[in-house]
């Protein structure tokens, strides 16, 4: 009979480490943050970049930046990206004066609903991206999420 | 939110704290009858052979009780989120059982939130037990068991989601096939009360779970299980039933004078 106490006590020890559910922890975010780097140089080097314009191909109303609309913000080494849930990939382009630069990024969205009180939440993971444009694109860190500083790294 | 999981525990807490309990009743119960045989009357001699003789395996079926889960049917009548039924079926083997559970569950969430989530499936849970109380001629059982648990289901959500630089649109996702697996050890208590009628609860632990056929929305509740988010579930069963007996697997008691 002692060996059904110690089953109990091993359910009961197994219950008491079950996970305590909180919406805030949820830190998955809709956007990939791409960094701008130097191409062909030796070191590892941020670069600052100056475009006309930053947006999706499929959407028409709305732009990441304009140089004639955020002076203050229009040189950067970092930008996020927004990734649209009802597809598996977003054309981003990216404008000078001399030429266009085209980004492809391609993932996979993943909803679930963390806890019934929460709503539901979209979690992003990036297979990969590409570009004929840029002299090279590579994701960095496949998950967006708040944590994580960065996700593709663009060198040109 | 941390006030339902506390209560969670609390409940199983108590449930355990009865399954404790009942083990040392019935562990009462078998020290008095010890007692009796061993205290005899008018000052004889205690008996030098042992209380048990040692017990030949019987691997031939006495029995099959056959149950209603009661806690399925209570969350149908009672409960908004979640509804269904099970059924249990046990044949015994010497001190064993061979234990098949199936049922159904369907489930509706979101309401007080921003989406709605609908949910339906089978399940079944096939698996051995065995009895701790060896040598019970009334056929009360407390078990140990192991079991493999397999579910199908389907399930769908929707939702509207803004989205500022997509705009506002329309979330609609499906699963349509399903399946789910995994493992469970579980404890059982159950009593005969009248004649064939048994009542007893059931607490399983369910751990391996393998969820097959989604892409895109992982599903949240699982038919059987619990919760997909979990990795691990816990469920109660309140099983009430008969026993239909065909023949009696102790011999009769010798008279004690």
């Amino acid at each position: 009979m002692k060996s059904g106490s110690f089953i109990v006590l091993g359910i009961w020890l197994l219950l008491a480490c079950q996970e305590i559910k909180d919406c805030g922890l949820e830190s998955s975010t809709d956007y990939a943050i791409a960094g701008y780097y130097v191409a062909d140089s030796a070191e590892k080097t941020p670069r600052v970049a100056k475009f006309n314009k930053v947006y999706e191909v499929g959407v028409s109303n709305y732009y990441i930046s304009n140089v004639e609309d955020t002076i203050a913000d229009d040189s950067v080494q970092l930008v996020g990206l927004p990734v649209y849930d009802q597809a598996e990939q977003v054309t981003y382009i990216f404008e000078t004066d001399s030429v266009d630069y085209e980004l492809d990024i391609l993932y996979k969205p993943h909803l679930r609903i963390y806890y019934d009180n929460c709503d539901p939440v979209f979690s992003f993971k990036l297979d990969t991206v590409l570009s004929t444009t840029f002299d090279s694109v590579v994701v960095v860190n496949p998950a967006l999420d708040r944590v994580v500083p960065e996700n593709i790294e663009i060198y040109f | 939110m941390i006030a339902k999981t506390t209560y969670r525990r609390y409940f199983f807490g108590a449930v355990l704290l009865l399954t404790v309990l009942a083990e040392a009743t019935a562990q009462g119960g078998l020290g008095q009858r010890m007692q009796s045989q061993m205290s005899g009357g008018g000052g004889k001699p205690l008996p030098r052979e042992p209380l048990f003789e040692k017990r030949e395996r019987d691997w031939k079926p006495s029995m099959l009780k056959l149950s209603a889960d009661f806690i399925p049917l209570g969350q149908t009548a009672f409960a908004d989120v979640m509804s269904g039924w099970g059924v249990q079926a046990a044949m015994d083997f010497d001190i064993y059982f061979l234990s098949v559970a199936y049922g159904h569950q369907a489930s509706t969430r979101g309401e007080d939130q921003n989406y709605t989530y609908q949910n339906s499936g089978n399940y079944f849970m096939i698996g051995p037990e065995t009895n701790l109380l060896k040598n019970d001629r009334n056929g009360n059982s407390l078990t140990f068991g192991l079991k493999y648990g397999r579910s199908w289901f389907s399930d769908e959500i929707s939702f509207r989601r803004d989205s500022t630089f997509f705009g506002s649109y329309e979330v609609n996702e499906t699963n349509p096939g399903l399946t789910a697996s995994w493992m469970e050890m579980n404890m059982a208590l159950n009593v005969n009360v009248w004649k064939g009628l048994y009542m007893g609860y059931t607490v399983r632990y369910k751990f391996f779970r393998n969820v097959k056929g989604w892409e895109t929305f992982a599903p949240y509740d699982v038919p059987g299980f619990g919760l997909y988010e979990d990795n691990t579930g816990v469920q109660f069963n309140y099983y009430i039933g008969w026993a239909f007996r065909w023949r009696e697997k102790f011999p009769p008691l010798p008279e004690v004078n």
